[in-house]
């Protein structure tokens, strides 16, 4: 008996079990106990910097600790702080040798880490720099996720201060010298300072800074703005001048360096422009331009032979002639690209289908072709614009379907195919 | 009102049996009892659904309530409870508890608010729950002001309760709902004619000290049996005279630990 007893014993193993069922079964630890500051250790905090221990620790002397730690008792029958970091530093400059606190116990690492960051959280007097330090903390060691649940904050909030790993190291100095604790003004500064190989504009404002004087949002962007705008302007320069030259030398060696497309369209043009004003009913957009016989004449007249002087009324008239040749051409691929986008949403929809994309991946995959296709697009036509077409669209489409929109627009003549490019209707307006 | 709940993750180890013979017991005490059923097998509800059926005339299916899930409205809730006699009602399972597992963690709080507003007309209020860690189990203990843990004595059971405990000191210590008073571990369907019962039991006794709950149910038939009324009330049957008295003593037990 007492042989099987002992036997079966270790197989149930209830040693862990006991202690976390005593954790369940004691009410939870009154908030007065008091415990000697020697059984109470800290391990490393978010806060790295302890400002005014000895004010706090005057204030112990008069009214005592008012409000206690949080501590976690260990295995070991020690206290490991949670909570209270700065009024565990500053009791011994009391003179006091216990402190009051609230004892839990069985907690995770990541619950511990929970509790601290809400407390401190919540009184928000972290430096921005701590703050940040500790998001990069908790993203590395607990993900994403876990750090915006941990600080109880979104994915942009958490994103900005992942960021700053990625700061030029002047930049980071502002926020770690708590200059500058606001991360846009900051996201700004790290590309004012990435622009410039000279940094002559950071440094101004870096050294402005450092004079006290702050940077508001507003000033920190405008900044960035001009000098993309400047920058972009470089660029377009610079990128010309590279097309110039090298437009000079393809000039001055072979002609068949021009790319086959255009090469085809300029043979193009050039039948057209020779088949005179006679081509004009062969056209397949025949009849609708109202473009002047006298400006396709003079075409021919500048294609055929471009050694003639022209007097400027036929310069001005070929060129009116070629931009609206240009513009139907562009009309018509635009059309052709409509045409194109569906066909590629088609194929991705069956290939999504193949893998087996769930709902959200879907979504994703065509929510981002939708914007692919359309922010272009948008910011071409001008943001404002963008914003009423979208209206009118969304309105339009109550009634009807995209595919009925479609055919009402380039309705399929027959034998002819799709009009690519219909004239405005007679009184139309936006 | 008072609110106790039943719980263990692992499936089979009486939860029901407990939930159903205590609200019995408080019914014929003469108190108003809240019967919760948060988990989605419905089984307590079936027991609470049996009973309108002899005293109403039907089984209230056909009745717009207050189900498990729509507990989790919070004070939002619009429904009431589904009338089961003179002095109970039943807040009946649903298939939607299911979705409970994946609700953010400050819904779970919202049980308890639901429950708070029924407060003022029960005296008591039962929840069984589901066998299962996790959310489900937060919400009905963040809910409860006891609660109860029964456990066979098999190796797999035993095991389990580990995590159990975990769970509930997590609600505790981290203040979900610091007040929660384990009223202990009840073990259940023992029977002594295995040693590994006997040993288990002693052991668990020994280690584990007043968690352990004084009073024991032991492997009976009549227990089992009694799906829709108490074992007490069940017409014969060898085991029933000593199944009820057992399972009066345990009720008597937790209500006296509750103070009810």
């Amino acid at each position: 008996m007492t042989a099987t007893t002992t036997n079966k014993k270790p197989g149930l193993n209830l040693g862990k079990l006991s202690a976390v069922a005593q954790i369940a079964v004691k009410p939870v630890q009154p908030a007065d106990a008091e415990i000697e500051l020697a059984r109470i250790y800290s391990v490393k905090q978010v806060r790295k910097t302890f400002r005014n221990l000895e004010e706090l620790a005057e204030s112990f002397k008069l009214n005592g600790i008012i409000e206690p730690l949080v501590v976690h008792e260990e295995a070991d029958g020690r206290y490991r702080i949670i909570v209270g970091e700065r009024r565990y530093r500053a009791a011994p400059l009391a003179g006091l040798v216990k402190v009051p606190v609230i004892i839990k116990k069985g907690l995770t690492e990541l619950q511990i880490r929970r509790l601290q960051v809400t407390e401190n959280n919540d009184r928000d007097d972290l430096t921005a720099y701590e703050e940040a330090m500790g998001v990069i903390e908790d993203v590395e060691l607990y993900g994403t996720k876990e750090a915006m649940t941990i600080w109880n904050r979104g994915e942009a909030w958490v994103s900005k201060r992942m960021a700053v790993r990625r700061y030029a190291d002047p930049v980071r100095e502002l926020l770690e010298n708590d200059l500058c604790g606001d991360f846009e003004v900051l996201h700004c500064l790290n590309q004012i300072y990435d622009i410039e190989d000279t940094h002559t504009e950071f440094s101004r404002l870096s050294h402005r800074m450092n004079e006290g004087l702050p940077l508001s949002r507003d000033e920190a962007r405008n900044t960035l703005a001009r000098m993309k705008a400047w920058k972009q302007q470089q660029d377009d320069l610079a990128q010309r001048r590279i097309e110039l030259d090298n437009a000079k030398k393809a000039g001055d060696k072979a002609p068949e360096k021009t790319p086959a497309w255009l090469e085809e369209q300029r043979k193009r043009d050039a039948e057209r422009a020779a088949a005179g004003a006679d081509a004009g009913d062969q056209d397949e957009d025949g009849g609708q331009d109202p473009a002047p016989a006298p400006a396709v004449a003079s075409g021919r007249g500048q294609q055929a032979l471009p050694t003639m002087e022209l007097t400027p009324e036929q310069k001005a008239a070929a060129e009116k002639e070629r931009a609206n040749e240009k513009l139907l051409s562009l009309r018509e691929e635009t059309f052709e690209w409509g045409e194109a986008n569906q066909a590629q949403f088609f194929s991705m929809k069956t290939h999504m289908t193949t893998l087996g994309h769930n709902m959200h991946e879907t979504e994703w995959v065509l929510w981002q072709g939708f914007l692919s296709m359309t922010l272009p697009m948008l910011e071409g036509i001008g943001p404002e614009r963008a914003v009423m077409y979208l209206k009118k669209l969304q309105g339009e489409l109550k009634d009807k379907t995209p595919a009925q929109l479609w055919e009402e627009l380039h309705p399929d003549i027959e034998g002819a195919g799709r009009n690519a490019s219909p004239d405005m209707p007679e009184g139309w307006r936006f | 009102m008072k609110t106790i709940a039943i719980a263990n993750q692992k499936g089979g180890v009486g939860k029901t049996t407990v939930a159903r013979n205590l609200a019995f017991f408080a019914i014929e005490r003469g108190l108003r009892v809240l019967c919760v059923d948060l988990d989605p097998q419905k089984n307590f509800s079936k027991t609470l659904r049996a009973l309108r059926e002899r005293t109403v005339g039907d089984q209230g299916d056909e009745l717009q309530s207050l189900t498990g899930s729509a507990l989790f409205d919070g004070e939002a809730i619009e429904l009431q409870p589904l009338p089961c006699g003179e002095s109970a009602a039943l807040v009946a399972a649903d298939r939607e508890l299911v979705d409970v597992a994946s609700r953010p963690l400050e819904d779970l709080h919202a049980p308890r608010a639901a429950l708070a507003k029924l407060a003022k007309d029960f005296d008591v209020c039962i929840i069984d729950t589901a066998p299962t860690l996790g959310n489900p189990l937060y919400a009905a203990l963040i809910a409860a002001d006891f609660v109860v843990c029964p456990c066979t004595m098999d190796q797999d059971a035993i095991d389990g309760l580990g995590d159990l405990f975990e769970d509930i000191a997590r609600v505790q210590q981290l203040e979900w709902n610091a007040d929660l008073v384990t009223l202990g571990l009840l073990a259940n369907r023992v029977n002594t004619r295995r040693a590994f019962d006997r040993n288990a039991l002693e052991q668990l006794r020994d280690e584990l000290g007043e968690v352990v709950m004084e009073g024991v149910l032991y492997d009976r038939a009549a227990t089992q049996y009694a799906k829709d009324r108490p074992v007490w009330r069940v017409q014969s049957g060898e085991s029933q005279i000593l199944a009820a008295r057992e399972m009066k003593a345990v009720c008597n037990q937790i209500f006296d630990k509750a103070a009810i």
